[in-house]
């Protein structure tokens, strides 16, 4: 349910796999990363791989599976193969670009507030906490209303709202990694605190951003299929959430069995995608946490 | 005591920038609230002269400085004002809706916590065996399912293939009730996919978030010395793993409950659930002003006031934190 | 769900109330509904599908024209109209008008009391009128303005004089006007905030019993001491519902709407299916053309819009047929260009009529001079490249009418850029003119043809998204002030026939399609359901006709 509810996954501990081999990339982050590159090549040959133009609304509407049409047509006419692989575009430009704008405002307000510590650490924590408190899924509403539906305005809205929590997780790491031993013998010894913060610091953060970067590519995918499927989002491109809304919105859908062509391939593709960032965030977080897998 | 008098500050602090912004972000953004109480399509029957009349009956032909004190004043006095397309205080209407989205959220929360808690501890505990690997692949899988869809497919069994469950709704409306029994089980049929759905879209975040802090907790040395004095496998699960690992576990909880909240909203328009959440759409649909910001407020506080109290619990249980 | 609910709002509750009617003179003495009581066994509870919170139904609470509906279980006015839109006697038994048509007396029903017990008096209409006029109910009653005294003639006769003749004076006035019981509104300064079961107080058939706002849900209960006999319905139910098909399906409902699939064609024969069970007793199926309309507004202040030769390239390019196979799955017809619908007594069969014609649009555009000069697929108007934004209210309407009008549009070499804005917005762009081509549903003509002069007339300051913008035809405007001071219904509709024919050749908006209603019906329980001709009230087009509940017919 609850977009907001993807959290980044906690810290992982060590396991056999990686105490043995650690410099080998697990199992579970190669699946990960194999199913998004599945999509990644959908997406970027679309225009070759689908049969149909997905917007041409030509053929019969709400036609079964066939030769001509794979999954069948839509409530219009428009191939719904052909729309899911075209709506895979949308989805990986939301799950690449969110995250790279998430993790980059975690880190700026992460390390400033972890370590210039005091006021300025309380006054962003409190904003944290601030944009924590305000219901974030009615704000987004209110907002998109504004900014009207383009992409971009969507991956705005979407950044807006999540850059809060990897702040914070990145932040309480930084707070943790200054007290280290080897830390403070680097402020002792006249390192300034942005070598060490380069050298120390930031290494010793990468687990955190490896993790933030794929639970928000992941919470990115669901978010921006909830939204659109709440009505949220650019019209004129499709994306599975939308095709979701447009499936589940269709008022014979309950009475036939158009929904096992239409809804089902739909769902499995964002979850799909969804669990692909997920597997590629808990692998690769132990592979690269030398503190893990000591 | 000099600590907790800036934590009360700060919190302050931080609910009147909620309240200020609950304020000033509807109206700074476009949009038209006296479109709720006018039918746009029919000009003839409003002229400017209806329109200003409707404007400053609901006080929004005055300035946005004397709106805004207007607004505290009655905010101190306990006044959330009164709903403009609803034509209704707001604090009845969010008294009406509140309940309903507490009682989906609260124990669907608590069962898939519970949930994720014995099968993360289980899982945690035997980490590599094949029960662990058979949790784990579904309860992710279904975690990465998007709710509406889980909803979807749970209407479309029990709703229209079975038809054991209503559909939508909290209860049935205008039934006799010969008991009230009856009338909980009934309120109970309307709950339990609402409330299956938010439970089996969150357990798995429940479950990893237990699995990963067990594997942690088993290789700390109070463990390892506790199994080397040999104390019983089930008493070092139990007394001394498991209580540790639950740390994080709840402060996890008690963040999302707040998120959970509003979360709710996508469910709750599923299954036509007569929560906060969908009061909170409408009233941002109709720029409700007056209702959108008492909704906010409410949700508003609610996770401030949870955040403040996580907080104090995270100090004292890692004192690192501060 | 949401999406459901919002579409059934667009087709049903968001037409509303367009204008008034007197399709046919006042009958001078006509039946009275009570002589039709009593043909009918009793029913117990009628079940309908709610779900929609219209407000709480007194005049000043209720929410559009399905809340006025509600209140008008309740409250009285003077007419009602039959299922045919013909005037006949409701609280007040008969009337008369002057030869000159500025005066009309009312003589009310003998019988007729409020909940409370108290007679219904001369009195209590002319307070209904007073104070409507200072404090303006949720729908005004616009016509109020055309009234220059209303006289209390007696205890139960009233007389209303008019500064000039009014022909829609029963449609929007004796029709529209709920009359409130003067004893308890009497004093009353803020009407929006009497909610307490008094406010309720009317001479109406039915009573509320009970009212949810959270979920929309309405349960009334018949009045026994009805003036024109008790209601054969004694118990009305508004049920919350997901689905109405659903629900209908699975006999929580005994009438309810089946609107927006549709047939579904040959392709979806699970659906077919499931509409075949209502073809068969104990159901049967209503189906009435509808009066509702998408149409494409372009702002007429810029070019190429100003343009009339555009303005038709684009009537011959949209292949409204096609529309509505594929929106409505062939559950509707083509726009009809004089805004009046088959559907309306007023429509003019005659008016010009566009089908998709690709070359006499690329004639059009060539002729104005857009054409493609850089052969890269788009006309260029002065040097640029013709991209149109298209606004639509996303979340609000279907997403289908956009990218079909983009798919027909590109084939003459325009390319649409379709952005989504909430509906709220939507409403207050259509209605400023902030927009280049905007997708707007609305009512249809309704009751009264004085809706052509309302919408389309460029004297009326602009207040309404269904007004279009930009548009101004002196010939029009001055016809539109004519036809509604004349009485005499065949001299008006000469007027109101070249109205529609100018509308159809200037196409100041251009009607996509009009979706056909559905309604579906457990005969056993309650036949003889209807579409009142020119909607209920002075227009909403709803089949719960409260004179059937009454009179079981």
């Amino acid at each position: 349910m609850t977009p907001e509810s993807h959290k980044p996954s906690p810290t992982s501990p060590p396991t056999k796999q990686t105490q043995t081999a650690k410099n080998v990339i697990p199992p579970i982050a190669r699946l990960g990363i194999g199913l998004w590159l599945f999509f990644l090549l959908v997406a970027l040959g679309a225009d070759y791989l689908a049969p149909h133009d997905p917007y041409l609304a030509k053929a019969r509407p709400l036609l079964p599976p066939s030769g001509e049409h794979w999954l069948g047509t839509n409530d219009v006419g428009q191939d719904i193969f052909s729309e899911i692989i075209v709506g895979a575009r949308m989805s990986l430009l939301v799950a690449t670009v969110t995250p790279s704008i998430v993790v980059t405002i975690a880190l700026l307000v992460g390390i400033t507030a972890g370590y210039a510590g005091g006021s300025i650490d309380i006054l962003l924590m409190r904003m944290v906490d601030v944009m924590l408190a305000i219901p974030s899924l009615p704000l987004m509403i209110l907002i998109a209303a504004y900014s009207g539906s383009g992409t971009l305005q969507l991956i705005a809205i979407l950044s807006l709202f999540a850059w809060e929590i990897p702040s914070r997780l990145i932040r309480n790491e930084v707070l943790s990694v200054r007290n280290l031993m080897y830390v403070q013998a680097a402020h002792a010894l006249g390192c300034t605190p942005l070598q060490v913060i380069w050298r120390h610091i930031i290494p010793a953060l990468l687990p955190v951003l490896i993790t933030s970067f794929a639970s928000q590519a992941s919470r990115a995918v669901f978010l921006e299929a909830s939204l659109a499927f709440i009505g949220i989002g650019d019209p004129t491109s499709k994306s599975w959430g939308a095709m979701m809304r447009a499936a589940t919105g269709f008022r014979g859908i309950w009475y036939g069995i158009n929904w096992v062509w239409w809804v089902l391939p739909t769902a499995a593709c964002i979850s799909l995608l969804v669990l692909a960032f997920s597997f590629i965030g808990q692998g690769l977080e132990r592979w690269a946490n030398p503190r893990l897998s000591k | 005591m000099k600590l907790h008098f800036a934590k009360l500050f700060t919190y302050l602090f931080t609910l009147w920038l909620t309240v200020t912004l609950n304020f000033l972000v509807p109206r700074l953004l476009p949009g038209d609230p006296i479109l709720s109480l006018i039918d746009a399509s029919d000009g003839a029957s409003y002229d400017e002269a209806v329109r200003k009349q409707l404007e400053s009956y609901h006080g929004l032909d005055q300035p946005l400085g004397v709106q805004y004190v207007h607004y505290w004043q009655n905010l101190l006095r306990g006044d959330l004002g009164d709903s403009i397309s609803f034509r209704k205080p707001v604090s009845e209407l969010v008294l009406a809706r509140l309940p309903w989205t507490l009682g989906l959220v609260l124990p669907s929360l608590v069962i898939s916590s519970l949930i994720g808690l014995v099968a993360g501890t289980h899982a945690g505990w035997r980490r590599g065996s094949s029960v662990d690997r058979s949790l784990t692949v579904i309860l992710i899988s279904l975690w990465n399912l998007p709710a509406f869809f889980i909803g979807f497919v749970l209407i479309m069994l029990f709703g229209v293939y079975l038809q054991w469950l209503p559909l939508s709704g909290a209860v049935t409306r205008f039934a006799q009730f010969d008991s009230i029994g009856a009338q909980v089980l009934d309120m109970f049929k309307h709950w339990l996919l609402p409330a299956a759905t938010l439970i089996i879209s969150t357990i798995g975040g429940r479950f990893l978030l237990m699995r990963n802090s067990m594997s942690v907790v088993l290789g700390q040395e109070y463990v390892l010395a506790a199994r080397a004095k040999g104390v019983t496998e089930n008493n070092v699960k139990y007394r001394h793993a498991m209580r540790n690992a639950l740390l994080p576990f709840f402060t996890a909880f008690s963040t999302q409950v707040g998120l959970a909240v509003t979360g709710a909203t996508i469910i709750e328009s599923l299954f036509v659930y007569p929560g906060m959440g969908l009061l909170l759409l409408e009233a941002v649909n109709t720029r409700d002003y007056p209702l959108v910001q008492g909704a906010f407020l409410v949700i508003s506080v609610t996770v401030l006031t949870v955040n403040l109290i996580a907080e104090q619990v995270m100090v004292k249980i890692d004192p690192r934190i501060a | 769900m949401k999406t459901v609910f919002l579409k059934k709002m667009t087709l049903t509750a968001a037409a509303v109330l367009m204008a008034a009617c007197s399709s046919t003179p006042p009958p001078p003495n006509s039946s009275t509904v009570a002589n039709n009581i009593a043909s009918k066994a009793n029913i117990a509870t009628l079940k309908l599908a709610g779900g929609t919170d219209w407000g709480y139904p007194t005049p000043f609470l209720l929410s559009r024209g399905p809340g006025l509906v509600h209140s008008l279980y309740i409250f009285d006015t003077l007419t009602w109209k039959d299922k045919n839109g013909k005037h006949i006697p409701w609280l007040a038994e008969s009337w008369a008008a002057s030869p000159d048509g500025l005066t009309w007396t009312f003589k009310l029903h003998p019988k007729a009391k409020w909940h409370d017990g108290k007679p219904v008096t001369a009195d209590d209409v002319k307070f209904s009128v007073d104070y409507q006029t200072k404090n303006v109910p949720a729908l005004p009653v616009r016509a109020l303005t055309e009234l220059t005294s209303v006289t209390v003639k007696g205890e139960k006769e009233v007389e209303f004089k008019l500064k000039s003749p009014y022909a829609p004076f029963l449609t929007n006035l004796a029709g529209a006007l709920l009359i409130l019981p003067k004893h308890i509104w009497e004093g009353v300064e803020d009407p929006k905030k009497m909610r307490d079961a008094k406010a309720l107080t009317g001479s109406g058939p039915y009573k509320l019993k009970e009212y949810n706002q959270t979920d929309g849900s309405y349960w009334y209960e018949a009045n026994k001491d009805f003036y024109l006999g008790e209601p054969v319905v004694k118990q009305l139910q508004f049920i919350p519902v997901k689905d109405e098909f659903l629900a209908l399906q699975q006999g929580q409902l005994d009438a309810g709407s089946i609107d927006s699939f549709g047939a579904a064609a040959d392709s979806a024969t699970a659906v077919q299916s499931a509409l075949s069970k209502f073809k068969t007793t104990p159901w049967a199926l209503l189906e009435a053309p509808g009066e509702w309309t998408m149409a494409l507004k372009y702002n007429m202040t810029k070019a190429p819009f100003n343009d009339i030769r555009f303005r038709k390239a684009l009537a011959y390019v949209i292949n409204m047929q096609d529309m509505v196979d594929r929106v409505v799955l062939g559950q509707g017809v083509p726009g009809s260009q004089g805004w009046a619908t088959m559907a309306n007594a007023w429509y003019n069969p005659n008016i010009t009529v566009y089908k998709q014609d690709l070359v006499k649009a690329n004639a059009l555009l060539d002729e104005m001079g857009l054409k493609d000069s850089d052969k890269d697929g788009l006309r260029e108007l002065a040097g640029k490249p013709l991209e149109i934004e298209l606004l639509f209210a996303a979340g609000f309407d279907t997403p289908r009418v956009p990218e079909l009008v983009q798919q027909y549009l590109k084939e003459v070499g325009i390319k649409i850029k379709v952005v989504g804005i909430d509906r709220n917005q939507r409403d207050t762009r259509a209605t400023k003119g902030e927009y280049d081509l905007i997708l707007v549903g609305f009512g249809g003509l309704g009751g009264d043809p004085d809706g052509l002069r309302t919408t389309f007339s460029s004297k009326l300051p602009r207040n309404s998204f269904s007004q279009p913008f930009g548009w101004k035809n002196d010939e029009f405007d001055q016809l539109a002030d004519q036809q509604f001071r004349i009485v005499d219904e065949n001299e008006r509709r000469k007027i109101t026939d070249k109205l529609q024919q100018m509308l159809s050749d200037e196409l100041p908006q251009l009607h996509l399609y009009h979706p056909t209603r559905f309604w579906a019906y457990r005969k056993d329980i309650l036949d003889g359901w209807h579409y009142t001709l020119g909607g209920i009230a002075s227009g909403v087009p709803q089949s719960f006709d409260k004179a059937l509940f009454v009179t079981g017919k």
